[in-house]
């Protein structure tokens, strides 16, 4: 189903959190980004999973932190986008606007006359 | 820093180590911000939501996690487990046979421990029941070890024993509830003042009795039951202290009980009222049931002593009502469970333990099959380096899936089980029969167990051989081998003799059924409509008036199309209590005091053997001729006239006192049945016009007596309406549910012989089709030799038949002692009834031998040619 470098909705979420996070990307700032931004209920777990993942395919790089007495003295794990997978969510982002390009102003936010969501984009 | 909730921390011990850590910081770091905005409760459930997502994305995976860290008893056991629901699931249809079978052993054992738990571990209601010790008459008649007390003998008790803080007194009796709408009879517990005190039982309003309202000519009070108040007050919260009209009496409400007390026969109790316990009372009278707090540190055994010689003071005091009786004290539990009730518990605990064997002996057998189909798994496992008790280990830990889904199975079939015995069972004591904690907590330990029993013979069995053998491929043809073959022989012994003690017993207990609800106790039952009357005491003052009332509602039934004939008694045949009273026959000297004449007499009115079809077999009945003021006349049973007179004619004509007044035989009466139905009463007949009492039993013969029970209401609300009727239904259906518990506990053994018949057949079934098939090969060289399919049935047939004959051998004995244990509930059969016996040996043999015949019949239908290809 997926060929190699082909991103899954989520995946893509994921990475453009890290993208957004930089070098401040860890478990609780990358789930707080897709809810607070993408207003989606995920969970905590199903971000690591798809980090997992990311990282299986080489398109994230993880890196133990220091533990920090908040966490009740739990390490933390960082992770950052790798060069392939900014080239795998470029070539996401294109394909969809490529795909959405000319439709109807219903389908892509982004020509909608309504002036409340093209604020909030 | 805020702590995650526990059950948050719980599951997040089963998630993968290797995000543990970040995870569970991540969530702790979470939860601190959030419960900030959102508050300490919402994100509390957040994080609990978030910890279940955590399991159900990252589980921890032993076997992933494998590696050089050591043999971990739980992890293994988790894998053993998760290798057992695989295998449940794999083979469906083999699940469902040990899931079923375990489920109805179960569920058998189930509600024969709900049984147990209500007589023996459910507290009762009363405080501290371990220092309450019951005082009963040890009646020198009937040999009776239960008897009441009488009042004046209470009071003599409560007088002189030093061994009890309190004694008190109780009786069920019926009042009369005059002045709300139509008259009702009530259920009441007569008690002394002070024993909702001593019982320490709770009110949720009101006192209860002042101390002196047990002494005659006090004011009327009384004690509501918590399901009277609710239903027929309404639960009025202003209760205490209205007046209710009980037999005439204004009574004031003092108090109103909390239910706790409602279980079992109690349940039926409407209202609590006080005795009134006048020493003049007659001293044979005896209907009390007497209890008393024991001193501390005073035992039941002590108390006893203390009573014996109070008894014999007694006897020696009042010759007259007390010579040769004497009493006992015993404890609550042994005060409430029969004699008869100990054997039924100890037979139907063993009868459930053998139905849980044969299904564990049955399950052996099948995992046995299976087994040897895994010989080459389990070799693999042990070539690989497994130890044995590794092997035993994972085979038992599969086996306990099954346990644990025909231990839930078991409490469905219990569950429906006891709801069936509630709905069939009149008996009080089944409606309090519950799944409680106990019962749970027995059925998981059976759950736990029972797959240790039927699966630690074939894990031993199995493992036994040595690992190289089983990996050849030709292993099948030595499967299981002969120490295999001969642990199923005992398997299939031990099965039939099971079956056959069970069996044994159920028929039995059958024709004890059969006997006792067949037996003819001398009335004609189906004919007869039985109602109780109780006239209201403020309206029938005299015995006169009270008379008349009879006297009229008799002619008016009498006279009612439809209705045959009507009468009255003071005592429903069977079913009421059996009052003895002492006589004195005129001329008969008395050298013993057990040689002293006695009988149950009753009051009838003159058609009362035409009624209830009784033959008189010498003289008359009552007449109008019996008034008072006449010579007072009395009709007596055979069995009396035989026992005082020698014959019915002697007695006819003769003379004999009873309470001091001297009566003359008039007529002899047919025997009937006491109420045990174990054998016939002297009874003494009196003439109810010559005694007339309030309340009365009203009896009329009809064709049809369900269908008259509307127009005897009818005649009765014509002539009085104030007048309560009560318990109108046929004599049938009344002494039908007298024996309702006896056919649920006659069902119980049946349906449980039936069980193990069914386990022992398809046990027996499984086994000798499994060995027909393992001999495929060597039947099709047999045949293609030259023998006979009649040789081989034969041949087969011999070796099953020795077990067979074996395990009859063995049932029969056994089922002999069982039927000895059970000899005092086996109504009118013996205990060896030899057709009994043969019929279960030829019914069992019969169907062992169909078990057998069956597969050896298959086996031998392949055809050789193929059987020898067979590899």
């Amino acid at each position: 189903m997926a060929t190699e470098g082909s991103l899954g909705e989520f995946e893509q979420l994921v990475l453009l959190a890290l993208v957004r996070l930089g070098d401040r990307g860890y478990g609780v700032t990358i789930h707080d980004e897709i809810v607070r931004r993408a207003g989606r209920d995920v969970t905590v777990a199903s971000v690591y999973k798809t980090l997992e993942r990311l990282e299986v395919k080489g398109f994230a790089v993880s890196a133990l932190g220091e533990p920090t007495a908040e966490r009740g003295g739990r390490r933390k794990k960082y992770f950052r986008i790798q060069p392939a997978g900014r080239r795998a969510l470029s070539h996401a982002l294109a394909s969809l606007r490529r795909m959405a390009d000319g439709l109807a102003p219903e389908i892509d936010p982004a020509f909608s006359p309504d002036p409340l969501r093209g604020d909030e984009l | 820093m805020t702590r995650l909730p526990l059950v948050a921390r719980v599951l997040l011990r089963f998630t993968d180590p290797r995000v543990r850590e970040y995870l569970t910081g991540d969530l702790e770091e979470s939860l601190t911000t959030l419960s900030a905005s959102d508050g300490a409760s919402r994100a509390r459930r957040w994080s609990v939501r978030q910890a279940l997502a955590a399991v159900a994305q990252h589980p921890w995976k032993p076997v992933a996690a494998s590696g050089p860290i050591g043999d971990g008893l739980m992890r293994t056991f988790l894998q053993d487990l998760g290798f057992g629901v695989r295998m449940v699931r794999r083979q469906p249809s083999f699940s469902l046979v040990v899931i079923v079978t375990l489920a109805l052993a179960i569920g058998a054992n189930t509600v024969i421990f709900s049984f147990a738990n209500v007589l023996l571990l459910r507290p009762l209601p009363m405080k501290d029941d371990r220092t309450l010790g019951w005082i009963f008459n040890v009646d020198p008649y009937r040999g009776g070890d239960r008897g009441p007390l009488s009042i004046p003998e209470f009071l003599d008790y409560r007088a002189s024993l030093t061994s009890f803080e309190s004694i008190a007194a109780s009786t069920r009796s019926s009042v009369t509830l005059t002045g709300r709408g139509d008259a009702r009879r009530l259920v009441a517990s007569c008690v002394s003042a002070n024993l909702i005190d001593m019982w320490a039982l709770r009110l949720a309003r009101g006192r209860s009795f002042s101390p002196a309202a047990d002494t005659p000519g006090a004011a009327g009070e009384v004690v509501l039951s918590d399901h009277y108040w609710r239903r027929e007050l309404a639960a009025d919260p202003a209760v205490v202290g209205q007046t209710l009209m009980l037999d005439g009496q204004p009574s004031t409400v003092v108090g109103v009980l909390a239910p706790d007390i409602e279980i079992g026969n109690m349940s039926e109790v409407d209202v609590w009222t006080p005795l009134s316990l006048s020493p003049d009372a007659a001293r044979d009278e005896r209907l009390l049931r007497v209890n008393g707090r024991l001193k501390p540190g005073v035992t039941h055994a002590q108390a006893g002593v203390e009573v014996r010689q109070v008894a014999a003071r007694l006897a020696s005091a009042h010759p007259k009502t007390n010579q040769g009786w004497t009493a006992r004290v015993a404890g609550s539990r042994d005060a409430r469970t029969g004699a008869d009730t100990a054997v039924i518990m100890a037979l139907l605990a063993t009868v459930v333990s053998f139905v849980l064997l044969l299904a564990c002996a049955n399950l052996a057998n099948l995992v046995l099959s299976r087994a040897a189909g895994r010989r080459r798994e389990l070799s693999i496992r042990s070539a690989l380096g497994a130890s044995r008790t590794r092997v035993i280990r994972q085979m038992l830990t599969e086996n306990l899936v099954y346990g644990v889904c025909g231990g839930i199975a078991g409490l469905g079939v219990a569950a429906a089980g006891l709801a069936l015995i509630r709905a069939a069972a009149f008996e009080p004591f089944f409606a309090m029969i519950r799944i409680d904690r106990n019962v749970l907590a027995f059925t998981a330990l059976l759950a736990l167990l029972t797959p240790m029993l039927f699966a630690i013979l074939p894990a031993l069995q199995s493992t036994r051989s040595d690992a190289g053998e089983g990996l050849k491929d030709g292993g099948t043809r030595t499967a299981g081998g002969v120490r295999a073959a001969r642990s199923r022989s005992v398997l299939i012994v031990a099965q039939l003799s099971l079956a056959v003690m069970l069996l044994v017993l159920a028929t039995l207990f059958v024709q004890a059924l059969r006997n006792i609800s067949g037996a003819s106790i001398g009335i004609d039952t189906r004919k007869v409509l039985t109602a109780r009357l109780d006239l209201p005491a403020w309206r029938y003052r005299t015995p006169a008036a009270t008379a008349d009332y009879y006297e009229q509602l008799l002619a008016r039934l009498q006279s009612t199309q439809g209705l045959d004939a009507a009468a009255t008694t003071d005592r429903m045949p069977l079913l009421d209590a059996e009052p003895i009273t002492d006589v004195t026959v005129e001329g008969r000297a008395v050298a013993r005091p057990e040689d002293r004449a006695w009988a149950v007499k009753s009051a009838v009115s003159d058609r009362y053997f035409a009624v209830t079809g009784i033959a008189l077999v010498a003289g008359r009945a009552f007449s109008m001729e019996d008034r008072p003021g006449r010579p007072p006349v009395a009709i007596v049973n055979q069995e009396m006239a035989r026992r005082y007179w020698g014959s019915a004619e002697r007695a006819l004509g003769a003379r004999f006192s009873l309470a001091g007044e001297s009566l003359q035989i008039v007529g002899v009466a047919a025997d009937t049945l006491r109420g045990d139905r174990e054998g016939v009463n002297p009874e003494a007949y009196l003439s109810s016009r010559q005694r007339p009492a309030k309340a009365a039993v009203l009896m009329i013969r009809s064709t049809d007596p369900a269908g008259s029970a509307a127009m005897v209401r009818a005649q009765i609300r014509a002539l009085d309406a104030d007048v309560p009727v009560s318990g109108m239904r046929p004599l049938h259906d009344a002494l039908d549910e007298d024996l309702s518990s006896g056919k649920v506990l006659g069902s119980l053994f049946v349906a449980f012989a039936v069980l193990a018949l069914v386990l022992a057949a398809s046990g027996l079934y499984a086994v000798v089709s499994y060995s027909a098939s393992q001999r495929v090969k060597e039947i099709g060289v047999r045949v293609a030799l030259g023998a006979l399919p009649s040789d081989i049935t034969r041949m087969m047939l011999r070796q099953t038949g020795l077990l067979v004959a074996i395990g009859l051998g063995l049932g029969l004995a056994g089922g002999r002692l069982l039927a000895m244990g059970a000899t005092s509930l086996l109504y009118r059969v013996s205990p060896s009834d030899p057709a009994t016996y043969t019929g279960v040996a030829v019914i069992l043999g019969a169907i062992a031998l169909l078990a057998s015949y069956v597969p050896v019949r298959r086996a031998i239908a392949v055809d050789p040619v193929r059987a020898l290809r067979l590899e």
